[in-house]
């Protein structure tokens, strides 16, 4: 059997008008047309302030009642409001109303606003006579501070939902969801929580310990603090669970006789300030290293520069091969301690070494980067090719010319060769003992092997070849 | 075991500090071999043997404890030369001696002092 709603309305003794959502009037029953005393013409299709126009609190009442409904999509009402209306004969005739509004759906959105008024003139008139207005203020009052109390558990519930913290609540004995906002549902990974039990809702976590954690505070009475406690939680089904770390409190609820009736669940989730803290750890112990590298490095250059010389002779030469590894330290620095050009590393070193020499210089290469420790070692092979050229070799003339070459090795993936070319210089000759200078050239720059780094003493000029890994990142 | 006249296997990529180790261990009348990768100290000890090394813990990022076995499993006794405040060693190598750069010629004297007796 289908029940014709409408015909149901349309009889029934109580006022009903029923606006869209633009306040229009689309149908009303014909006890609304008796107790407004207007005719259905005259009022359908018309807005609800145009076909009763008000002004001042009772506009304000009803006005704000309508949005309140279009905004929440929940009914709302009005214990009592003054609602003059024009009657047939044109007299004005002050009349008391009790309305309630209720959203009416389509298609999960509010289509309608079903007003169902109950004219209480009479009961008001009788009370008037009893208290003049002063009832009427007292409701008023009443109605004023039901409202705000309402926004004000709505702004509440709101603030709960949309706070960035996860907060839950917990009532009765067993744990069971009473609350979850947002952060909760998006943390623990599901949001079909509510009359749920913790260990129903998060089954992992009862191994974990927080079960018996909740228990305690609620036997105890006794809120609990979590400072970055370790949490795995299943945050999608069939994906690993998720590692988090979370500061939290467990705070109990009590009731008026002080028995504890439930748990708020709340606080942060700061896993990534711990990763954070971690890496940051294990970057200190790295810098550490380094520059516990870096100084043995330096005391190594020490000991070769100042070994067998002049005291005097021996500083020049230390601070300089000093000055070669801070620049290459510079040139890394740049990269955040990551990688370094070729190129870069060729002219800098060698601008610092020859200063004006470097218009002697002919520099040609391919783009290709180095890891910091190779950066490092290809700049003091040629910091010590270019002292020795400045001392014994095309530099030391100013017909001499350095021609310098870096390519991609073609044979070898991931290697690079670097040549560097004397000519135009005096007649070379095969020094007779091997100074750190030809020491550390002779061994390359990071293989190691005999024959990675060839020096030629050539007479018309010194040559040397070298081959090399180069960071592929 | 006496360091003079001893051979001896020097691990280390840093070819500098190499160079100085290298200097600082001849000074004390050994025989040294200096390597600056993992490959080439592999190479060396399949066709040679040492009496004593000294190995840099990390070598281009990667550690040197399985060449610290290979080394144990020869017989060859060995210290450990790092850039690390401090490093723990796998329980098997919690005895072995550790110098820590920039370490100085007594400090590794010492160190290899200590592993030869042993």
């Amino acid at each position: 059997m289908t029940i014709d709603f409408e015909q149901i309305l349309g009889l029934s003794p109580n006022p009903y008008v029923l606006l869209d959502t633009e306040l229009v009037i689309v149908w009303m029953n014909d006890a609304y047309l008796r107790a407004t005393m207007r005719e259905r013409d005259s009022i359908i299709g018309h807005k609800m302030f145009d076909a009763f126009p008000s002004e001042g609190e009772s506009y304000q009442l009803l006005a704000s009642s309508f949005e309140q409904v279009l905004a929440t999509g929940e009914a709302d009402e009005i214990a009592l409001i003054r609602y003059p209306i024009e009657g047939r004969d044109g007299t004005i005739d002050t009349r008391y109303w009790s309305a309630t509004h209720t959203p009416i759906y389509r298609d999960g959105s509010v289509e309608f606003i079903l007003q169902h008024t109950v004219d209480v003139t009479e009961v008001e008139k009788l009370r008037q006579s009893r208290d003049e207005m002063g009832i009427m203020r007292r409701a008023q009052s009443v109605q004023a501070e039901n409202r705000s109390l309402k926004n004000e558990t709505r702004m509440l519930v709101d603030f709960f939902e949309h706070a960035p913290s996860f907060t839950a609540v917990l009532i009765g004995p067993d744990h069971r969801f009473g609350m979850a906002n947002k952060a909760y549902c998006g943390l623990v990974g599901r949001d079909d929580l509510i009359g749920k039990t913790v260990a129903e809702a998060l089954p992992e976590v009862v191994e974990q310990g927080f079960i018996t954690l909740l228990d305690n505070v609620y036997q105890s009475g006794k809120p609990y603090l979590g400072q970055q406690e370790k949490v795995s939680l299943a945050t999608a089904e069939g994906m690993p669970p998720q590692d988090y770390v979370l500061n939290f409190v467990y705070q109990p609820i009590f009731d008026n006789d002080d028995k504890v009736t439930g748990i708020i669940v709340q606080g942060h989730d700061v896993t990534e300030e711990v990763q954070s803290l971690e890496r940051q750890g294990v970057l200190v112990n790295e810098l550490n290293h380094r520059v516990k590298n870096t100084l043995a490095i330096v005391q190594g250059l020490a000991t070769q520069s100042l070994n067998g010389r002049e005291a005097d002779q021996g500083r020049t030469i230390f601070n300089a091969r000093l000055r070669a590894l801070a620049a290459a330290h510079n040139l890394l620095t740049e990269a955040y301690w990551s990688k370094a050009q070729v190129e870069e590393i060729v002219r800098v070193t060698s601008e610092a070494a020859v200063g004006e020499s470097i218009r002697q210089f002919e520099l040609e290469g391919d783009q290709i980067t180095l890891a910091p420790q190779a950066a490092v070692a290809l700049t003091m092979v040629i910091h010590e090719l270019c002292t020795n050229a400045l001392k014994y070799g095309a530099l030391s003339s100013c017909n001499g010319r350095v021609k310098v070459r870096w390519k991609r090795d073609l044979q070898t993936t991931g290697c690079f060769t670097f040549s560097w070319e004397e000519s135009g210089g005096p007649a070379v000759e095969t020094p007779q003992s091997t100074g750190f200078g030809t020491r550390l050239i002779s061994r390359g720059i990071d293989q190691g092997g005999e024959d990675s780094a060839i020096i030629t003493f050539d007479p018309k000029g010194l040559r040397y070849s070298m081959r090399a890994g180069f960071s592929q990142q | 075991m006496n360091i003079v006249g001893s051979e001896v296997l020097l691990v280390e990529d840093e070819i500098i500090i190499g160079f100085a180790l290298d200097d600082l261990v001849s000074d004390m009348g050994a025989h040294t071999t200096l390597v600056t990768t993992m490959e080439n100290a592999m190479s060396t000890l399949a066709v040679r043997q040492f009496d004593l090394a000294v190995l840099d813990v990390n070598l281009h990022g990667e550690l040197t404890y399985p060449l610290a076995d290979l080394l144990a499993d020869q017989g060859c006794r060995f210290i450990f030369a790092t850039g690390y405040g401090s490093v723990t060693h796998p329980e098997r190598f919690a005895s072995i001696p550790t110098v820590s750069k920039p370490y100085n010629s007594l400090e590794v004297f010492n160190a290899l002092k200590q592993t030869a007796k042993s």
